[in-house]
């Protein structure tokens, strides 16, 4: 729950930039309930929700989640750029985004 | 959910370690007392600091906290217990803690001389046992080469059956993950890979085989370290709607593992 203000801070800041935060919702529960719980705590961006009868294991399988949070930033190729354990520091999650997002500006210059 | 226990595996397998017995109490009443206390003092200024460190966001946020621990209070009383008393389960304890504070105020020296007793005076101690688990889970990135060695070290000296299965585990994810150990770092978590399906083939690997272990290991080197274009995937979101994460090409992408507590 630390990091959800600098979350939306981030989504707001860059709302106009090719850049996607996505959620993948991993945690067990009522799909409907966590849904009305997104909407109550403001949390505006897609969430994958692999839960329940609907699960296909992808977030446990695929993605080898081990505990939460865990990030991956991908670039613009969707590859793998960085993968964090817990939350890194915010002015690391910052910092390595901004330099994403400078080399996707450089590449549609040239 | 078998396929959860499966991937959660590799940090359940340690959790038996935790329990591990508390060494038999050395001989000197007065340096046990002493070790207690300073443990003490150490627990209290740890319980303030996991909270501060939460809040520091910053590179010279976090540097400021390191400066302000109260250093002189614990590493130099730790350290003269430690030698006074060298070779002795007090003294395991002793560097297990300044480990610990090397990892909090980020003191690279500390850490690789802790882990350097440790895997060479100590390497049959229950304490290093339980070392195995930190050096990989929420260890920032700073200690894993130190971290990479003490677990081959410790591999090589201690053949309890569940510190050797902690030790191969953990050291393929980490020098098959971790970036900075290259291709060299994977060739080798490959040969410990390897060594794990024929040591631990159909038998217990903790709460799976040697050989399902090493089949999850694998895909997580190959497909989601660093470099590699991430697996996609056909999710429905919050309000139902099936969506692919290719969807995004083009697009910078944060993918947050995450639920609410």
């Amino acid at each position: 729950m630390g990091l959800l203000p600098h979350e939306k801070a981030l989504v707001q800041r860059l709302k106009d930039e090719p850049f996607t935060f996505l959620g993948m919702y991993g945690r067990e529960g009522d799909p409907k309930e966590i849904a009305a719980r997104l909407k109550s705590e403001n949390i505006t961006w897609r969430n994958a929700m692999d839960l329940g009868e609907a699960s296909d294991g992808t977030l446990w399988s695929t993605w080898a989640v081990r505990g939460f949070p865990q990030f991956y930033v991908l670039d613009e190729q969707g590859v793998i750029r960085q993968r964090w354990f817990g939350n890194p520091g915010e002015d690391v999650i910052d910092g390595t985004i901004e330099a994403l997002m400078a080399e996707l500006r450089t590449k549609k210059k040239s | 959910m078998r396929i959860r226990f499966f991937l959660t595996g590799s940090a359940l397998l340690l959790l038996p370690l935790l329990g591990a017995a508390r060494p038999a109490a050395p001989d000197d009443p007065q340096a046990v007392k002493q070790l207690q206390e300073l443990e003490r003092r150490l627990t209290e200024e740890r319980a303030v600091w996991s909270e501060l460190k939460q809040h520091a966001q910053t590179e010279a946020e976090r540097a400021e906290l390191a400066a302000a621990f109260p250093r002189d209070e614990f590493v130099p009383a730790l350290t003269a217990l430690a030698n006074a008393n060298k070779g002795t389960e007090l003294a395991a304890r002793a560097w297990v803690d300044l480990f610990r504070i090397s990892r909090l105020i980020e003191d690279r020296a500390l850490h690789a001389q802790a882990l350097q007793r440790l895997t060479s005076e100590h390497v049959t101690s229950p304490e290093v046992a339980n070392l195995t688990l930190m050096l990989v889970y929420g260890a920032p990135p700073w200690t894993a080469p130190d971290g990479a060695e003490a677990l081959r070290k410790i591999l090589a000296g201690n053949k309890d059956v569940g510190v050797q299965q902690a030790c191969l585990a953990e050291l393929a994810l980490l020098v098959g993950m971790d970036e900075s150990f290259g291709e060299a770092g994977r060739a080798e978590a490959e040969a410990l890979l390897v060594r794990i399906e024929k040591e631990y083939s159909d038998v217990d690997f903790n709460a799976m085989t040697g050989k399902q272990f090493a089949a999850g290991a694998r895909h997580e080197i190959q497909a989601l370290r660093v470099g590699q274009v991430a697996p996609d995937f056909e999710l429905a979101d919050q309000d139902g709607v099936r969506f692919k994460l290719s969807d995004y090409r083009g697009r910078v992408v944060v993918l947050d593992f995450w639920g609410f507590v």
